[in-house]
């Protein structure tokens, strides 16, 4: 059998670069397709050696996108090495502050990143693609809407994280300070607009992807359909909570076959390598690893916006419990397996996090001077999970008697749903490229939009500026001659 | 009164590229140092969008970011104008190019500096983490610091014009 190889090779500004490579075979069609991503080498070890409670400061910086998520994982870990139960206020400030940033997160990625696929349409030209073609389509005022959303969720951030960016208040035990009145006000103020702008974008959703048949059609299509294994943590009451809970795994049948404390992670949670990636694939452990296909019987499963929804039994908040309702009733009950709806699940979970915005920036105890306890225990090892915009987050820390980290070890959001992307992304290339395909930018970018579903984030530490050659596709024959190379700029 | 800030990319523990950081904390000393006043000094650590809204309330801006793709030895120093990036339009899964968000905020009205110089650093990026740079990269530091108080002077003089 002869192969030709199509790399689909993205340089990114903030999460290094991956690339998707697809094999044809002599009869022209896809044989298989990797999806292949850098990992950034020796974070864990780079810990070792540093006192616990620098971790929240220090694993900020992994990712330029996601620093809260981080900060909140890390904080939570802190507090069960020293085995500190956090006031209630502390952990109202801590969930105020990751719902702000919820909101912020999942703005950019519908408007600038999966907004112009549904928008402009996945075969609009490239240039179009975009933020800009967006705004030049639904208007000006929608742009000063995402940026409006962006900016309340930063001033939250900065009001209880300290920084815009990278927040530094959360320590083991609490928080290093509380909120004025003054403030709180004025939180409460950006959360009302927030809950407005939410609901105003799952509106603009149900009209211009809702209501083209054309965008239904494409995400109900088998094409971006598989049925796995879901998590996502929820409260006591079994609905979605970004901050806090136990994390729930839900079968392809929609079963609940159970849910894990923070502790109990590795009880769930395997991972495995593969030798065509740097990336590690994590599995259930509880129903095995059967390789890179669907099913009850395999161990793949996803943590995504879209995953979340299925694990739980809903929202905590009234509007966005609501949306819910209409979003399984719309696409045929629980749990939905179109991976294109996690766009929709997004939307549903931004509004959430504005609501829960609200709800907890007019919480009495908000403003209590009670943000921190004082850690007595002797520090040794704990478990910290929330949930990162792409999936769960899990750090797992071990201290020596002093709280100097002696071994660490993290699951990323994005790292959870890496089998199920390769699957996504060989599914969409076999079902897109076949005999005699012409393999053009917006096929390429319907293979894309498969990952871009995940909101994946890549190695996502790298700053550098890309130079050249931001994205390349290069076609190779079937003895490696490069026959062409297209240059996306 | 004229506001100009120089901003300094990074991440401050991936190794070469903190480099922006770096100078960025060395130009801070040196332009006290110098009692010059009215320059903004800062580090940041977000791209595209963000770095647009990090730009907006300025008049002009020097940024200082490490760079890769370009060919050159590590430690090379490159002078750039937004318009030299590509556009990246499709390809980031988090966010929209320098490039367009610079023009995503300018169509909504945002006051962002009408002059924008880069200094990039030519590293090689090896996705390790590390708080220390390679000797070549760190080297630029002092050049970085005579070419941004000239970007000062040279603004000074096309603002006196």
């Amino acid at each position: 059998m002869e192969y030709k190889r199509i790399s689909i090779n993205p340089i990114t500004r903030l999460e290094g670069h991956g690339k998707i490579e697809i094999f044809l075979n002599d009869q022209g069609e896809v044989e298989n397709t990797y999806f292949q991503i850098p990992e950034l080498r020796g974070f864990e070890r780079f810990c070792v050696g540093r006192p616990v409670e620098e971790m929240p400061l220090l694993t900020n910086r992994i990712c330029g996108v996601c620093p809260e998520a981080h900060h909140m994982a890390a904080a939570k870990a802190a507090d069960a090495v020293y085995k500190v139960e956090i006031p209630r206020t502390a952990k109202m400030l801590r969930e105020l502050l990751y719902s702000a940033f919820y909101v912020t997160d999942h703005t950019t990625h519908f408007y600038a990143l999966a907004g112009p696929d549904f928008i402009m349409g996945p075969d609009a030209p490239v240039a179009e693609r975009n933020i800009l073609g967006v705004i030049h389509k639904v208007g000006l005022e929608i742009g000063g809407k995402v940026i409006q959303a962006r900016k309340y969720g930063h001033s939250v951030i900065e009001m209880i994280g300290g920084r815009k960016v990278h927040p530094c208040t959360a320590i083991p035990g609490g928080q290093t300070t509380g909120i004025t009145e003054e403030q709180r006000c004025e939180m409460e103020k950006m959360g009302r607009w927030a809950v407005e702008f939410a609901q105003f974008s799952l509106k603009l959703f149900d009209e211009i992807v809702l209501g083209n048949k054309a965008y239904v059609d494409l995400i109900l299509g088998d094409i971006y359909t598989h049925r796995t294994y879901y998590i996502g943590t929820v409260d006591e009451n079994n609905k979605v909570n970004f901050y806090d809970g136990k994390v729930s795994v839900m079968s392809p049948d929609g079963e609940r076959i159970g849910k894990y404390g923070p502790n109990e992670y590795l009880d769930w949670i395997a991972e495995r390598v593969e030798p065509w990636s740097y990336i590690k694939f994590p599995y259930l452990k509880k129903v095995g690893w059967k390789g890179f296909v669907d099913g009850k019987d395999s161990g793949v499963y996803t943590a995504t916006p879209l995953s979340r929804l299925n694990a739980s039994d809903g929202m905590a908040t009234p509007r966005a419990q609501a949306e819910f309702e209409k979003f399984y009733t719309t696409l045929g009950g629980k749990p939905v397996h179109q991976r294109l709806a996690t766009h929709w699940a997004r939307l549903i979970e931004l509004l959430y996090a504005a609501e829960r915005w609200v709800e907890l920036a007019t919480d009495p105890e908000i403003t209590s001077s009670n943000f921190h306890a004082v850690p007595s225990e002797k520090p040794t090892e704990g478990v910290g999970i929330v949930e990162a915009p792409r999936g769960t987050l899990t750090h797992h820390y071990w201290t020596d008697e002093r709280g100097i980290l002696t071994k660490v070890n993290l699951i990323v959001g994005t790292t959870n749903n890496m089998a199920s992307i390769a699957m996504s992304v060989n599914k969409a290339a076999k079902n897109l490229i076949k005999k005699g395909t012409e393999v053009t930018e917006p096929v390429l970018n319907m293979i894309e939009m498969a990952f871009r579903a995940y909101d994946p984030c890549f190695g996502c530490a790298t700053h550098s500026l890309p130079g050249k050659m931001p994205l390349q596709v290069i076609i190779h024959d079937t003895d490696g001659t490069v026959l062409d190379v297209v240059t996306r700029d | 009164m004229v506001k100009t800030l120089i901003l300094g990319l990074g991440n401050p523990i991936m190794g070469d590229d903190a480099i922006g950081c770096n100078c960025a904390r060395e130009i801070e000393v040196d332009l006290k140092t110098r009692e010059i006043n009215d320059v903004e000094v800062d580090q940041f650590y977000r791209g595209g969008i963000s770095l647009m809204e990090r730009l907006i309330g300025y008049d002009r801006a020097l940024i200082i970011d490490s760079i890769t793709g370009y060919g050159k030895e590590p430690g090379t120093i490159v002078e750039l104008k937004v318009t030299d990036l590509p556009s990246l339009t499709t390809n980031s899964p988090h966010d929209s190019s320098l490039k367009n968000a610079l023009e995503f905020g300018s169509q909504l009205g945002e006051k962002l500096p009408t002059t924008i110089d880069i200094l990039a650093i030519e590293i090689n990026p090896r996705f390790e983490f590390s708080e220390r740079l390679t000797p070549l990269v760190a080297d630029c530091i002092p050049k970085i610091k005579n070419l941004a108080l000239e970007w000062i002077k040279t603004c000074s003089q096309d603002l006196s014009v």
